[in-house]
């Protein structure tokens, strides 16, 4: 457990010191501010604009995060030597893959507490009620992209940086249709509706964490349902990370 | 007593996604290092050096042999007692030496208080006490006295270089040498690359020389003269396979 955290601080640390990430991070926070500018219009809902903006700047903020991130952290540290240091030491290989994991969690979470904290005291002073059912979306939305860092991990660990960003961005826009492919497969021949079916059970549900607009009305599906949602996410991704750690551990670092 | 030991090494490398083109990195290559020696591994580029390290350190997997760290029976882990040094290291380039230095300590199994003094006592020990900012803003000759220093924060009874030199101006070769000469004083065996021949004769006791994956024996320092590169050359047979003339053609 020390060695998970002691790596997990040196990814924190890492990657606070970025320009980048700096850069992104003041990014996103002048984004929600100018997105004050918007809140007076009303497109048949009061502040919904400005509600949904703010939400799609958080989910952009941690989309840029988890791709440029994980694939550096990972795919990065394979091509550039960046684990030598580390496996040279007493230090497992999953320890490194967990570890990595942790730090970008915990920082992401930092970051979406408090972006997010920013939107929500916006939204206040824009004149939203601000209620708990707001904070459930923006549980999610973080659990959603967390799911997300485990694929980029994943892939990580086989293929070069760029086809892990590549790849784990088509799987992220494809897993946004992934509810549709029951409807394709009811539509289509023995064969496609095998493939449709085998592909809505193995690629991750992404479209299911958006609940933005639900929290908005109050509209959010029952604790059951959440619940199940939270446990499907959480299983996803501790499949994902075990696949990375068991891929990660076999890998040769040439 | 043999600290490092490689047998019947094969390392296959495939050129393309398919494994169709196979080359032979390691071609049954076998060493033996004894403990207190401090020993070079002579090499062209290509020859397999930097792969052999990288097979006995674990990082990536032979297709035959085996390469082994004799460790001691208590150590919970292989490497406990080894320092690393890699010929490219990549290191985290947005924490500051310290910081580094400290984590990689803690790594290893200092406490922290432990570890806060050995990062002071190593960055004195490479010449980089007194460096602010972070890894990003260092030379690539400071950067490579801190993969020293990394190497061996830990006090590590075995230290494996490769390619140490690499970066380092001529004074600053002369430095590190001097201080690997007197960790190999204190007793730790040291088993570095290197292609920079003058200072393998200034630091080895014993030489190791590998070409095309194969090892090409073992030989005293005392063996390279006062001509290391001609010695290095005919073992190789490069010096044979030039016919007579040849250097006239070229030119």
């Amino acid at each position: 457990m020390n060695q998970v955290r002691i790596i997990a601080a040196v990814s924190i640390r890492d990657i606070v010191g970025r320009r980048l990430f700096l850069v992104v991070f003041a990014g996103i926070l002048l984004l929600l501010l100018a997105g004050l500018l918007v809140a007076p219009l009303d497109l048949g809902e009061p502040h919904k604009l400005f509600y949904d903006l703010g939400f799609s700047f958080l989910a952009f903020f941690l989309l840029l995060f988890v791709l440029l991130e994980g694939g550096r952290q990972v795919a990065g540290g394979r091509e550039n030597g960046g684990f030598y240091w580390l496996l040279a030491r007493p230090v497992r290989r999953w320890q490194v893959m967990v570890g990595i994991f942790v730090g970008l969690a915990l920082l992401a979470g930092a970051c979406l507490v408090l972006l997010g904290g920013v939107f929500v005291l916006l939204l206040a002073l824009a004149g939203v009620p601000v209620q708990a059912s707001l904070f459930i979306p923006l549980a999610f939305l973080y659990l959603k992209y967390l799911l997300l860092l485990s694929l980029v991990m994943a892939l990580g660990t086989g293929v070069s940086l760029f086809s892990t960003i590549f790849f784990s961005l088509g799987l992220f826009v494809i897993g946004h249709g992934t509810a549709m492919l029951p409807v394709v497969a009811a539509k289509s021949g023995a064969a496609a509706r095998f493939s449709a079916l085998a592909l809505y059970h193995l690629l991750p549900d992404f479209s299911a964490f958006q609940l933005a607009s639900a929290g908005l009305h109050q509209q959010l599906p029952p604790p059951a349902v959440l619940g199940k949602l939270a446990v499907y996410g959480l299983g996803y991704l501790g499949v994902l990370l075990c696949l990375g750690c068991w891929r990660f551990a076999r890998v040769d670092l040439d | 007593m043999s600290v490092i030991t490689f047998k019947e090494v094969t390392k296959i490398y495939y050129r393309d996604f398919w494994r169709r083109r196979p080359v032979k990195a390691l071609d049954s290559f076998s060493l033996e290092v004894e403990r207190g020696s401090c020993f070079a591994f002579l090499g062209l580029n290509g020859a397999g050096k930097s792969t052999a390290i990288r097979v006995l350190l674990g990082f990536t997997r032979p297709a035959g042999g085996y390469a082994s760290i004799l460790c001691p029976p208590d150590t919970a882990h292989p490497l406990t007692g080894v320092g690393f040094l890699a010929e490219n290291i990549g290191l985290p380039f947005h924490v500051s030496p310290e910081f580094f230095l400290g984590s990689v300590g803690r790594l290893a199994g200092l406490t922290s208080s432990r570890a806060a003094r050995r990062t002071a006592e190593i960055l004195e020990f490479v010449g980089l006490s007194g460096v602010r900012g972070r890894v990003k803003d260092l030379s690539r000759g400071m950067r490579q006295r801190l993969g020293l220093a990394q190497a061996l924060i830990h006090d590590p009874d075995l230290l494996i270089l490769d390619e140490p030199f690499t970066g380092l101006d001529i004074a600053g070769r002369r430095e590190i040498i001097d201080r690997l000469r007197e960790l190999h004083r204190q007793g730790k065996t040291i088993f570095f690359s290197s292609h920079i021949l003058e200072d393998v004769a200034r630091l080895a006791t014993r030489v190791g020389i590998i070409h095309q994956g194969r090892s090409l024996g073992v030989f005293g320092a005392e063996e390279l003269g006062s001509r290391p590169d001609d010695f290095f050359l005919e073992k190789i047979g490069r010096m044979a396979a030039v016919p007579p003339g040849k250097d006239e053609r070229l030119r």
